[in-house]
């Protein structure tokens, strides 16, 4: 297990033992968590030890690389019904293949379920594209302006319903040591997120929109649990803007080579800005990405990719993850031992396959 | 053999260390909570599929929500479990298999799949897009060929005489359609001409000159209009641009089409028929000739005068042209014989020799001017 304490757990218990309180009026020498003597028996409320837990991608090209072709393979014979079973494979290997403070991730994931899912997220696009088209095959005025604006507000409910759908989707089909995540957002929320953010988006030509992703990644992020630990977002829109800015200004006059900046500035914003909630005590996610990895990754790949005619791809998307996932790190008094099972188990794969297919990613 | 592993209880995140051991029936767990120690057993059955992809480390899940792992960082666990229960689905997993087969394996199989890839695409795919070809109703037909029309004759001086005249001699010769055919001669010196989808064929100047009678002339239109009769010029578009249009057919935009349609007007002009096109063309405007009592003839001398061209050399393009039919002189073999195998009254057609006249009259004044 990679984790590195800074206070020794065996520290000597009297040397604490003056009845010292802490600001919440707590006892310090009372104890939260009590685990078997394996476990390090238990920890009272100070002496909870602030430890670093690293993340690390173990995926092997070849085997990521027979899964994607085997996944081609019976994509293709199968006239493409396999694809849910292909993608449910995929997710369970890379989540698999990612470790966290010492564990892996699971991913429970099924075919049967994804392609479920599947069904109803093109009836659903089927059904919206319907309403947008149901003047031209009607040929009436009246139903083509009253599908016109159930189009309009099916196109944008699609979005926070697939976001609301998939978070929870992917997150209940997610766990680290047994214990599933769970996601707790309200589909009305994350609607009138949407909403604000697409219009005032819209009405400041798309200034808005740096803090419109803030607050959308805030929300979703506060609502993530793993067990009895919750996510927090708590970057600003400022920052996020000024970043683009930068991102927008610099690129012609350095003949695009900012983009590399640019990738390490955006990766480690959201991912510093990110924090872990267990029991009160918050735990920092820190990103130690730099431009040179960015460079290395980016420049090896695409010579790779184009050297092989893509055969290197499944490699070069393993290179990409462990270029993120491998400077990852968790810093607080967060203990492992001392999350429980909470989330209930939740199938629908609808938001998920929707996700999908406007391909939108979530990206952890 | 007794090995060392982590035990998770689907309840908590602590990693109880566990000794297991596997036994023939069940895997014996025994490790220790805070209420004290535990013994449990897992019958192979509930154990879900695994890839075995951790390398060394095998990670199990087992049983109902919320599911328990044991995670045992040593190969040798793998080997037992799979010896001790050689019939348990959770290590008959596809890919379990796939991964066993190693690189050798792994390379058979993308190598087979590229060459599926490639079949796919230059035969399935092509051959798919035949076959839609000829269910599209006429009126797409006639989008994309008029697409393609409008965008070649940017470049040619249309003759509107000649034109004029020569769509009077078609409707002479009586064929009846539901396509609406419309010939456009063109001031091309080239010994071409072609069909589009839809009913549009355009015929070069050149090949006006190059024939002698009427006969040939109505071969020539005979079978560019099996061409279009056929659907040849259909499927041949839809062969060429296939994978282009696929995603076009699925979501029903002939739009789409369309654009790529005019994207690819001047690749059009050079895509030839294959042989049996050709062949099916030419027997199919024979018929129709012998149907109509034109005299078969003609589509042996409009060979005969392609032959020459050919043999003179002639233009580049002409060449290009005629080499992407059957060898002339197979077709003039397959086509006198066609002629011999019955017998057909021939009537002659007065109006067609005065149109054919005053066609090769305009096409010679404009000569001598020149």
């Amino acid at each position: 297990m990679e984790v590195i304490s800074t206070n020794n757990e065996g520290e000597d218990e009297n040397k604490n033992n003056e009845n010292r309180n802490d600001n919440n009026g707590i006892n310090a020498n009372e104890p939260v968590y009590d685990f078997s003597k394996e476990q390090g028996g238990y920890y009272n409320q100070g002496e909870i030890p602030i430890n670093v837990f690293e993340a690390k991608m173990h995926g092997d090209g070849w085997q990521y690389f027979s899964i994607l072709i085997v996944n081609w393979v019976l994509t293709v014979l199968s006239l493409g019904f396999y694809y849910p079973w292909a993608r449910a494979k995929t997710l369970r290997y890379i989540y698999g293949e990612t470790e966290f403070g010492g564990s892996r991730f699971t991913f429970h994931g099924t075919g049967k379920e994804m392609f479920k899912g599947f069904i109803k997220a093109i009836a659903l696009l089927a059904g919206i594209a319907l309403l947008g088209n149901l003047g031209r095959i009607t040929g009436s005025l009246t139903l083509a302006v009253v599908g016109g604006l159930l189009y309009f507000f099916g196109i944008m409910l699609i979005i926070p319903l697939a976001l609301h759908g998939g978070m929870r989707y992917r997150m209940s089909r997610t766990s680290w040591r047994g214990i599933h995540f769970g996601y707790r957002g309200k589909l009305g929320e994350l609607f009138g997120i949407c909403v604000k953010g697409f219009l005032l988006s819209v009405f400041t030509l798309g200034i808005y929109s740096s803090w419109f992703a803030v607050d959308l990644r805030r929300y979703m992020h506060s609502n993530m649990r793993l067990g009895n630990c919750h996510l927090d977002f708590e970057g600003q829109g400022g920052s996020l803007f000024w970043i683009n800015l930068k991102g927008v200004l610099l690129f012609y006059p350095t003949l695009g080579i900012y983009t590399f900046w640019y990738i390490k500035n955006l990766n480690n914003y959201y991912i510093n800005n990110t924090v872990l909630y267990q029991d009160g005590r918050k735990s920092q996610f820190n990103s130690s990405l730099t431009v040179g990895n960015v460079f290395e990754v980016t420049i090896v790949n695409f010579f790779l990719t184009i050297v092989t005619f893509g055969l290197y791809m499944p490699w070069a998307m393993l290179r990409e993850m462990r270029m993120v996932i491998d400077n990852v790190q968790l810093e607080g008094q967060f203990v492992p031992e001392a999350v429980v099972q909470t989330e209930e188990n939740y199938a629908d794969a609808t938001g998920e396959d929707l996700l999908d297919m406007l391909d939108i990613g979530l990206d952890f | 053999m007794v090995f060392e592993g982590k035990y998770f209880d689907g309840k908590s995140a602590v990693g109880y260390p566990a000794r297991v051991e596997v036994n023939s029936l069940t895997i014996e767990i025994i490790y220790t909570n805070a209420i004290g120690p535990q013994h449990i057993s897992w019958v192979p059955d509930k154990i879900y599929p695994n890839d075995f992809t951790g390398r060394g480390t095998v990670y199990l899940k087992y049983g109902d929500y919320p599911h328990q792992y044991l995670e045992v960082d040593n190969p040798e666990f793998e080997h037992q479990l799979k010896e001790a229960f050689p019939k348990a689905k959770f290590h008959h997993t596809a890919y379990n298999r796939i991964f066993s087969a190693g690189a050798k394996g792994i390379i058979a199989i993308a190598v087979g799949f590229v060459a599926i890839l490639l079949l796919g695409y230059f035969y399935a795919l092509p051959a798919f897009a035949e076959s839609v070809a000829a269910t599209v109703p006429i009126s797409w037909e006639e989008e994309f060929g008029d697409a393609a029309y409008d965008q070649m004759m940017a470049m040619e001086t249309i003759d509107d005489k000649n034109s004029k005249l020569a769509n009077e001699f078609f409707k002479e010769m009586g064929y009846k359609s539901d396509y609406n055919v419309n010939i456009t001669v063109t001031k091309n010196a080239v010994v071409n001409a072609y069909a589009l989808p839809g009913g549009k064929i355009v015929v070069y100047e050149g090949i006006l000159r190059s024939m002698d009678s009427p006969e040939e002339f109505a071969a020539l239109l005979s079978h560019e209009y099996s061409h279009v009769a056929l659907r040849h010029s259909t499927k041949n578009i839809f062969r060429s641009l296939s994978s282009y249009m696929l995603f076009s057919l699925v979501i029903g935009d002939a739009g789409g089409i369309v654009a790529v349609i005019v994207q690819n007007a001047d690749q059009l002009k050079q895509l030839g028929y294959s042989r049996s096109l050709e062949e099916e063309a030419d027997r199919n405007g024979l018929k129709l000739m012998k149907e109509k009592q034109i005299d078969p003839n003609g589509m042996e001398n409009l060979l005969k005068t392609l032959k020459k061209e050919e043999g003179e050399g002639g233009v580049p393009e002409s060449m290009e042209f005629l080499s992407s039919h059957p060898l002339t002189k197979q077709r003039m073999e397959y086509i006198q014989k066609e002629i011999d195998k019955e017998d057909y009254n021939v009537k002659a057609n007065q109006r067609l020799a005065d149109l054919w006249q005053q066609m090769k009259i305009n096409v010679g004044n404009e000569v001598d001017e020149e």
